[in-house]
């Protein structure tokens, strides 16, 4: 690869926790592209609001936790659960509110009401918080764990744990549950799907909660690692899409493969290459990104459905 | 098989309406009351807004420039269906690049505005060409991309002054008037750019460029098979809206004097699709009041919002543009020129002439087909053009034809495969001047998708197609349709929300050149090529019996009807060969009669003809050959009598119930059998 001199020459030593941290970022995305694959293949709407869930879900563990101090704040899984159920409630509600009235018009349409459900999340958070950031502490305290000679921090294996987790879940639930197989049901063939008695209006509530949950859960466990503020949303947005689109954009496991792809790229560009250009930090690999897949979107896509086939 | 793409049919409305300013094209008054009623509004607003109480002169200005960058978003999204969200990065180059030119080369203001306009369309150009393969959301979210990346290199380089800015420089001037920020002055200098802009994206729309924009956006498959160049009108749309953007970039730095990153973020790109939105995303007359209404709420809502909730005034605009846009899809989708659309249609009721045959093209137009009158055919005095269909001396404008008639169209081993599943193999077919091939098989027999790989919308996976003696193999549908084929659907494929007449001119889009800069600036090759395309469309028009529609929303029709504009639209581009998929579907007994006469006329006028139909009595009446398919392959290729008596075909598709025709084949019939090894027993 044409870009190894450079990294022998910063220091070939950073290069496992690089990866780490690009592992563990690349989680959160993955998650985010889940949320997208989700709520796209059943409803054909790509949800612009899906990093605004996941600051949903970050603020309102936030809210429960609370600082350190506090003593009326709830235990860490209780604020957890509590962000997750409500942001999830959330998403059926918008969806029932907003997509459904309009869910025969054109994918464009849709997509312009999502742009609006995401103004009125960040607005909704904007005006409790006032555009301060926002911190937690880890779920477990503690010095980084040293494995196999790399420093990883506590939250780090938090992260990468329950992303693992989720994945597995949402796996069985998909393929073992009657709920799953109706959803994949009517991802492949909503007409067939209504024909066999499953009611495919219902299952697009039913997307757009689950795609909530996934974002507001990364968002929960995220928030340890990084500030959280308001506007937080639309790079992640952003980045989530990149990832999904890199991974496929047709299965979950090529979306975990991109936004996982993703985060270490981000990492690397960012960690070797000068100060000049790692100023302008979302704006490189993003940039990158955008080439390749206007370059190679063909490409990226087909490769992914043969493998899938 | 899913995939990012999405379908083409992406609507942004439900039902079909024709934009009212191009129902109202030929009007003289419609855009100078649309200028009237827009310039009252604006030049007012010195005197109106202070009056309010919670806006200033000021908000006058921000006005007109909004209206500038929703003017783009109308363009691009609302009439090429195009979501273009860099709206931001293209408001910044005009801002940046004003400062910069003037700050760090010592250039004149106003030189400094054009050379960072030039510099905007140029990149909206390459950016175009570039992302315009992607489609729909996909490409909302790319530039969304590209608007987020603008924003971080405004606020992160040295050349924009980072985060503190750059400041302007001396401001615009003409001789010793000076239009610094806070003059009145300037105010009416933004206002009679934003004026300019009105009239050109007006102009624009209402033209051979404005259907081709409006077809790409309704149905891009069949405004290529038409011969439309999809993203070269989508590139078209995005630089006059960038280069527009940028303008409003350079007035907004003139007007803050310090140019600072904070106001080119991501919001403004949001905040300019709701006032698009507001103002109704197909309505150019819409756009200043969507803007206006927009800048008063927020205003108002920053003024008052604090009395009701003790909260930083700046903490509602966010979610109040939110819940805006929201309210305005789900409960006025059309925004604001719905309501104003709805007040010109019944203005132009009053007058007597709303009702004749002529709405929806301009003037000059209408002049020269009253030579001819409706629901007559032209007489000596039509054009050339129509001389040549009706006597069939083809004179061909656009490429030459090989003279040899024989072979008008050739397509050798046509195979094509997806992902494994093999839809045809191996189809061959000739057609000569003159000639009508039928084509029939059992559904799934690969008979649509013959016609795609001949048209181009579906690249053959093997095999070879000639046009007039070129090769056309895998190009794509808008470069096959200059070869002088035209085509219809099988589900009939019309734009809805366009009347009759101008479905038909987009079939004749090919015999006009005209493009974007007559447009915009009405030059005589437009007023001509609005004639000669009108001419084209009335009388295609006419062969199909269709000519008293032509005012009528095409999406409006019965089915019937419906096919008959679609086969009109395909006579209009002077093919010299036509595709027809199921003309006769849905339609009656003497209806389906006079489709036969129809394709003979046609035929007798030496276009050659391939007709996909399940109606066998007009088929066979009219063809004089019929190719026979089955799961892709070709059965064989025959005169229609011994097709109708063959065995094979006669199991395989036919049927025996209402033949009443003995099974035995007539000897000595030249039935040619192309695939030995179909055994028809085999088959279910």
């Amino acid at each position: 690869m044409g870009w190894m001199p450079t990294l022998c020459a910063t220091g070939i030593g950073q290069l496992p926790e690089t990866l780490a941290s690009g592992i563990v970022n690349g989680c959160i995305y993955a998650l985010a592209a889940v949320s997208l694959l989700v709520v796209y293949n059943v409803t054909g709407v790509i949800n612009f609001a899906v990093g605004d869930f996941l600051m949903a879900g970050a603020m309102l563990t936030l809210l429960f936790a609370g600082p350190n101090g506090d003593p009326h704040r709830l235990p860490l899984a209780l604020a957890v659960l509590l962000a997750v159920v409500i942001v999830t409630a959330l998403g059926a509600l918008l969806e029932r509110l907003v997509i459904h009235p309009r869910r025969r018009q054109g994918t464009i349409f849709l997509l312009i009401l999502t742009i609006g459900i995401s103004s009125v999340l960040e607005g909704g958070a904007l005006i409790p918080t006032g555009s301060l950031t926002y911190g937690l502490r880890p779920f477990t305290s503690g010095p980084a764990l040293s494995v196999a000679g790399v420093l990883l921090p506590r939250q780090d294996l938090w992260i990468v744990g329950s992303t693992l987790i989720v994945m597995g879940l949402l796996w069985y639930g998909a393929t073992r549950t009657r709920t799953g197989k109706a959803l994949r049901a009517c991802e492949v063939n909503p007409i067939a799907a209504r024909l066999v008695g499953i009611r495919v209006d219902r299952y697009w509530t039913i997307a757009f909660a689950l795609g909530a949950l996934l974002a507001a859960l990364a968002g929960a466990i995220l928030v340890p690692v990084t500030y959280a503020t308001y506007d937080m949303g639309i790079p992640i947005t952003l980045k989530a899409f990149v990832a999904w689109i890199l991974g496929g954009a047709e299965s979950p496991v090529g979306a975990v493969a991109g936004g996982v792809g993703f985060g270490v790229l981000e990492a690397v560009v960012l960690g070797y290459s000068p100060a000049s250009v790692a100023n302008y930090g979302d704006a490189v690999p993003l940039l990158l990104l955008i080439v390749a897949l206007v370059i190679r979107r063909r490409g990226l896509t087909r490769q992914m459905a043969v493998t899938r086939v | 098989m899913s995939s990012v793409d999405s379908p083409a049919a992406d609507r942004l409305r439900s039902r079909a309406v024709v934009p009212v300013s191009v129902l109202l094209a030929d009007r003289w008054w419609a855009p100078l009351g649309g200028l009237a009623l827009v310039g009252a509004a604006f030049f007012t607003m010195p005197q109106w807004m202070p009056a309010l109480g919670f806006l200033s002169v000021e908000d006058g200005v921000t006005v007109t420039i909004y209206t500038m960058l929703a003017l783009g978003m109308v363009l691009v999204l609302g009439y090429c269906g195009q979501l273009m969200l860099a709206t931001n990065a293209l408001f910044g180059v005009g801002a940046y690049g004003l400062a910069i030119l003037a700050v760090h080369q010592g250039l004149n203001p106003w030189a400094g505005m054009a050379v960072s306009a030039v510099a905007a369309g140029a990149g909206a150009a390459l950016i175009g060409v570039m992302v315009f393969r992607l489609t729909g959301h996909l490409l909302g979210l790319v530039t969304l991309a590209i608007g987020y990346i603008a924003f971080i290199v405004f606020e992160t380089s040295s050349l924009t002054g980072g985060a503190s800015g750059i400041s302007v420089g001396p401001s615009l001037s003409i001789g010793s008037a000076v239009f610094s920020g806070g003059e009145n002055s300037f105010f009416y200098v933004c206002t009679a750019a934003a004026l300019i802009s009105l009239v050109v994206a007006r102009n624009l729309v209402v033209s051979r460029t404005g259907r081709a924009l409006r077809a790409v956006e309704a149905n891009e498959a069949a405004a290529a098979s038409a011969g439309v160049n999809a993203t070269r009108y989508k590139v078209v749309a995005f630089v006059v809206g960038a280069i527009i953007a940028s303008v409003a970039g350079s007035l907004y730095a003139n007007y803050v004097g310090v140019v600072g990153a904070s106001s080119f973020t991501i919001l403004v790109t949001v905040e300019v699709l709701l006032m698009a939105v507001v103002g109704g995303l197909r309505s150019i007359w819409g756009a200043p009041f969507g803007v206006l209404a927009v800048v008063v709420f927020e205003a108002a809502l920053q003024s008052y919002g604090p009395d009701l909730i003790h909260i930083n005034s700046s903490y509602f605009t966010t979610i109040g543009f939110g819940v805006v846009l929201i309210l305005v899809l789900l409960l006025l989708p059309g925004g604001l020129g719905s309501v104003g659309d709805r007040l010109a249609r019944m203005v132009a009721s009053w007058r007597p002439e709303s009702d004749d045959a002529n709405a929806g093209i301009s003037t000059a137009s209408r002049i020269a087909t009253s030579q001819t009158g409706p629901g007559e055919l032209p007489t000596s005095a039509a054009p050339a053009v129509v001389l040549a269909l009706r006597t069939g001396a083809m004179g061909d404008p656009r490429g030459q034809v090989d003279p040899d008639p024989q072979a008008l169209l050739e397509a050798v081993g046509v195979t094509c495969r997806f992902e494994g599943l093999t839809a045809l193999d191996g189809v061959s077919l000739e057609l000569q001047a003159g000639e009508v091939v039928g084509l029939i098989g059992p559904n799934g027999a690969g008979k649509t998708t013959f016609f795609n790989c001949l048209s181009g919308h579906v690249q053959p996976s093997s095999g070879v197609v000639r046009l007039g003696g070129t090769d056309v193999t895998g190009l794509p549908p808008y470069r096959i349709a200059r070869h002088g084929l035209a085509r219809t659907f099988q589900n009939i494929e019309l734009f809805p929300d366009m009347t009759v007449l101008e479905n038909v001119m987009v079939g004749a889009h090919l015999s006009a050149h005209a493009g974007a800069l007559s447009a915009v600036f009405r030059l005589p090759g437009h007023w001509h090529d609005e004639r000669v395309l009108a001419e084209g469309a009335r009388y295609a028009l006419q062969r199909v019996d269709m000519g008293r529609y032509a005012t009528r929303a095409a999406g409006t029709l019965p089915y019937g009807q419906q096919r008959r504009v679609e086969i009109a639209r395909a006579l209009a581009a002077q093919p010299h060969v036509l595709l027809l998929d199921e003309p006769a579907a849905g339609l009656s007994a003497s209806e389906a009669q006079e489709l036969v006469e129809l394709v003979r006329a046609l035929a007798n006028e030496s276009l050659g003809i391939v007709m996909v139909e399940h109606n066998m009595r007009a088929l066979m009446n009219v063809a004089d050959r019929v190719t026979v398919l089955d799961s892709g392959r070709q059965l064989l290729t025959a005169l229609p009598e011994e097709v109708r008596k063959d065995p094979v075909v006669i199991a395989s598709y036919l049927g025996t119930s209402h033949l009443d025709i003995s099974h035995a084949r007539a000897p000595g019939a030249t039935v040619r059998h192309d695939d030995v090894s179909y055994v028809p027993e085999g088959g279910s």
